[in-house]
C-alpha cells in the first residue's frame, strides 16, 4: 500500500474528570464508601461505552478536596487501564480550590486544541468552605472550561444545589440528587455513561445563542422564511442528551 | 498549468451510526481554463442538522456557481485582492444564494422535514424546544479560485486551507479564527454570516511550484498534532514529484478513509490543487515508467 502522506495519526482525546468531595461529612452514614462502590460499579459500563466508539480516547483522572484540592491521579489516565483507588474523608470543602486546580489542566497546552469537550462531575454533599466564586471564574477564564460539560450530582439534603448549577452554567442540566447508595449509582452511572457516549461522538455544532426563535412549524406546512441563528453575545454548547429524573423512593433515602 | 483532484470519504462512525457523509466537494474550470474553482463544505454532525448533507452540496454548487459568474463579471479584478467592497458583495451573495436553495428545498419538501424533526425528538425523548430552520441544513464552506498567478480564498467555519510553495514549510495563509473551537464553528445558518468569512488574495510564486490543500476538520482532527498534519502537505509534494499526479489521485480516497478509521472517525474531505509553471514535471515522472526507447 502506498505510504500515507501526514504524521501519526490518533483518535480523539475526551478528558474525563471527577472532582471528588471527600471533606469529614462524607465520612457520615457511609457516603464515602457509597462513592467509592459507586464509580468502582460504573467502570467497566464506561469501557463498554467508550469501545463503541475507538475514535475517541477517554481519559480519566481525579481531583479531591477537603482541607484544600489535590490531583488524585494527576495524569490522564487512558480508561482501559483506570482503577479506582478507595478514597478517604477528612476536613473542609475547599471547592473553589478544586476548580482552580482544575483551571490549570484547562489551559491549551496542557490540553489539546483538537480534544472533545471534556466531561467534568462534581461530586459534593455539602456547603463550599472557601472562595468558590472564585475557584469557578478561574475556571471559566480558560475556552476548555467554558466549553466542558459541566455535570453536578448533589448527595444528600445538605449539598447547595445553587452552588452546584452555578457550576454546570446552563439551567438546561440541573444537579442530580442523589440521597442513599442506589441513587448515588445512578447518577454517576448517567454522568459517565450516557453523557460520555454523547461527547464522544464528533458532531460539530454552529454557534449559537440559547435565545432562537422557537421553529413555527406545522405538520404539512413549511416555515418560511427560513431564519437564522444568532450568532451575538455568548456561546454554550447545548446538552443534547436527556437529563433523567433519577429519584428513587424517599422513603429509601439515607443521607 | 493548474491540475486537481480530491475526494469526500464517509466517517467510520458515521458508517457505523448509519448516517450519510456531510460532506461536500466540487470543482470547475471556467470554459477557458484560465480559473479553476474549488469549493468543500462540512454539514454540521448535530442532531439538529439534520439535512446538513443536503445544506453542504448546497454550498458547493452555491460557491462554484457564483465564482464562475464572478469570473466573468470582473476578470481583470481578479489577477489582484479584490476591492473591499466587491468581496464584500460577493459573500453576502455565497450566503443568500444558499438561503434560497434551502428554502426551495423546504418548500419541496415540508414533509421530509417533519419527519425529520419529529425523528430526532424521539430517538432521545429530548424535546428539542427550538430548532432554527436554516440549522437544519448548517454548514461551513471553504472556497478557492486560483489561476496560475493568484489564488482568492475565503473560509466561513472550520476546516484548514493550506499552501505549500517549493518545499517551504507549508502554512495557512488565513488568519485563525478563535471561535472555531470544542466541536463549535461559525456556519452559513448564522445570522449574518457573511461577515464570518475569511478573505485572503494569495500571488502564487512564479519560480516554483505551489501545492495548495483544502479540507474539512476531520482531516486536521485525525492527526495527533498539527505538525502532523501540515506534513499531509509538503508529503503530497514530495509525492507529487516523485510519482506523479495521477498517483496522488489513485490514491488519496484509500488515505482519507484511514486518516477517519484511525483518527478522527468524522467525514473526512481534502483537495489538492498543484500550480505547476514547468509544466514537465508530471510528464516527465510519467516518462520515466516508460520502458526505454528500443535502440535498433
Amino acid at each position: 500500500m502506498a505510504k500515507r502522506p501526514g504524521g501519526k495519526l490518533s483518535s480523539r482525546p475526551l478528558h474525563f474528570i471527577w472532582l471528588a468531595d471527600v471533606s469529614g461529612s462524607m465520612n457520615q452514614d457511609g457516603k464515602i464508601q457509597a462513592l467509592n462502590n459507586a464509580i468502582r460499579e460504573v467502570i467497566p459500563h464506561m469501557r463498554e461505552v467508550a469501545n463503541e466508539n475507538p475514535n475517541a480516547e477517554v481519559l480519566v483522572r481525579t481531583i479531591t478536596f477537603s482541607t484544600g484540592a489535590k490531583w488524585y491521579s494527576p495524569e490522564p489516565i487512558p480508561l482501559e487501564k483506570f482503577e479506582w483507588q478507595d478514597l478517604r474523608a477528612d476536613g473542609v470543602t475547599d471547592m473553589g480550590k478544586a476548580l482552580s486546580l482544575l483551571a490549570q489542566a484547562m489551559k491549551v497546552p496542557p490540553m489539546e486544541s483538537r480534544a472533545l469537550p471534556p466531561v467534568l462531575v462534581l461530586i459534593t454533599d455539602g456547603l463550599p468552605s472557601d472562595d468558590f466564586e472564585s475557584g469557578l471564574k478561574d475556571l471559566m477564564v480558560e475556552p476548555w472550561g467554558q466549553k466542558a460539560v459541566r455535570l453536578a450530582i448533589g448527595i444528600g439534603t445538605d449539598a447547595d444545589m445553587d452552588v452546584l448549577q452555578k457550576f454546570i452554567g446552563t439551567p438546561k442540566i440541573k444537579p442530580l440528587s442523589a440521597n442513599n447508595p442506589e441513587a448515588l449509582v445512578q447518577s454517576i452511572k448517567w454522568a459517565s455513561t450516557v453523557v460520555l457516549k454523547q461527547v464522544s461522538a464528533p458532531q460539530t455544532v454552529a454557534r449559537e445563542t440559547s435565545t432562537i426563535e422557537p421553529m413555527q412549524n406545522i405538520p404539512g406546512e413549511v416555515a418560511k422564511p427560513a431564519q437564522t441563528a444568532s450568532n451575538d453575545g455568548p456561546t454554550i454548547i447545548e446538552p443534547d442528551f436527556f437529563v433523567p429524573n433519577l429519584s428513587t423512593d424517599s422513603s429509601c433515602d439515607t443521607w | 498549468m493548474l491540475r486537481v483532484t480530491g475526494k469526500s470519504t464517509r466517517g467510520r462512525s458515521h458508517k457505523n451510526k448509519g448516517l450519510p457523509n456531510q460532506d461536500a466537494l466540487r470543482w470547475l474550470f471556467d470554459s477557458e481554463r484560465k480559473y479553476l474553482i474549488l469549493a468543500v463544505s462540512d454539514g454540521h454532525g448535530s442532531k439538529k442538522s439534520f439535512f446538513s448533507n443536503i445544506g453542504s452540496e448546497f454550498a458547493v454548487e452555491v460557491a462554484c456557481e457564483e465564482a464562475l459568474k464572478l469570473t466573468q463579471m470582473i476578470e481583470g479584478k481578479l489577477l489582484n485582492a479584490l476591492s473591499e467592497d466587491d468581496e464584500k458583495v460577493f459573500r453576502n451573495r455565497l450566503v443568500e444564494q444558499w438561503k434560497i436553495k434551502v428554502n426551495k428545498h423546504l418548500e419541496e419538501n415540508p414533509d421530509l422535514f417533519n419527519i425529520s424533526l419529529n425523528k430526532i425528538d424521539s430517538d432521545d425523548d429530548s424535546a428539542f424546544e427550538s430548532i432554527n430552520v436554516l440549522q437544519a441544513y448548517g454548514a461551513t464552506l471553504i472556497l478557492a479560485i486560483v489561476t496560475e498567478s493568484y489564488c482568492h480564498l475565503w473560509q466561513l467555519g472550520d476546516g484548514d486551507i493550506i499552501i505549500t510553495e517549493g518545499s517551504n514549510k507549508p502554512f495557512r495563509p488565513l488568519p485563525p479564527d478563535d471561535r472555531l473551537f470544542a466541536n463549535q464553528t461559525t456556519s452559513l445558518c448564522i445570522e449574518n454570516a457573511w461577515k464570518d468569512f475569511r478573505y485572503k488574495a494569495v500571488e502564487m510564486p512564479a519560480s516554483q511550484s505551489t501545492l495548495l490543500m483544502l479540507s474539512t476538520d476531520g482531516y486536521c482532527n485525525s492527526f495527533e498534532n498539527d505538525d502532523g498534519f501540515l506534513q499531509v502537505a509538503s508529503d503530497i509534494q514530495e509525492i507529487i514529484q516523485e510519482n506523479g499526479f495521477s498517483y496522488l489521485e489513485e490514491n488519496l480516497e484509500s488515505w482519507l478513509t484511514e486518516a477517519s478509521s484511525s483518527g478522527s472517525g468524522d467525514d473526512v474531505t481534502a483537495a489538492f490543487i498543484l500550480c505547476n509553471h514547468d509544466d514537465s514535471l508530471p510528464e516527465f515522472t510519467i516518462e520515466k515508467q516508460l520502458p526505454p526507447f528500443p535502440e535498433n
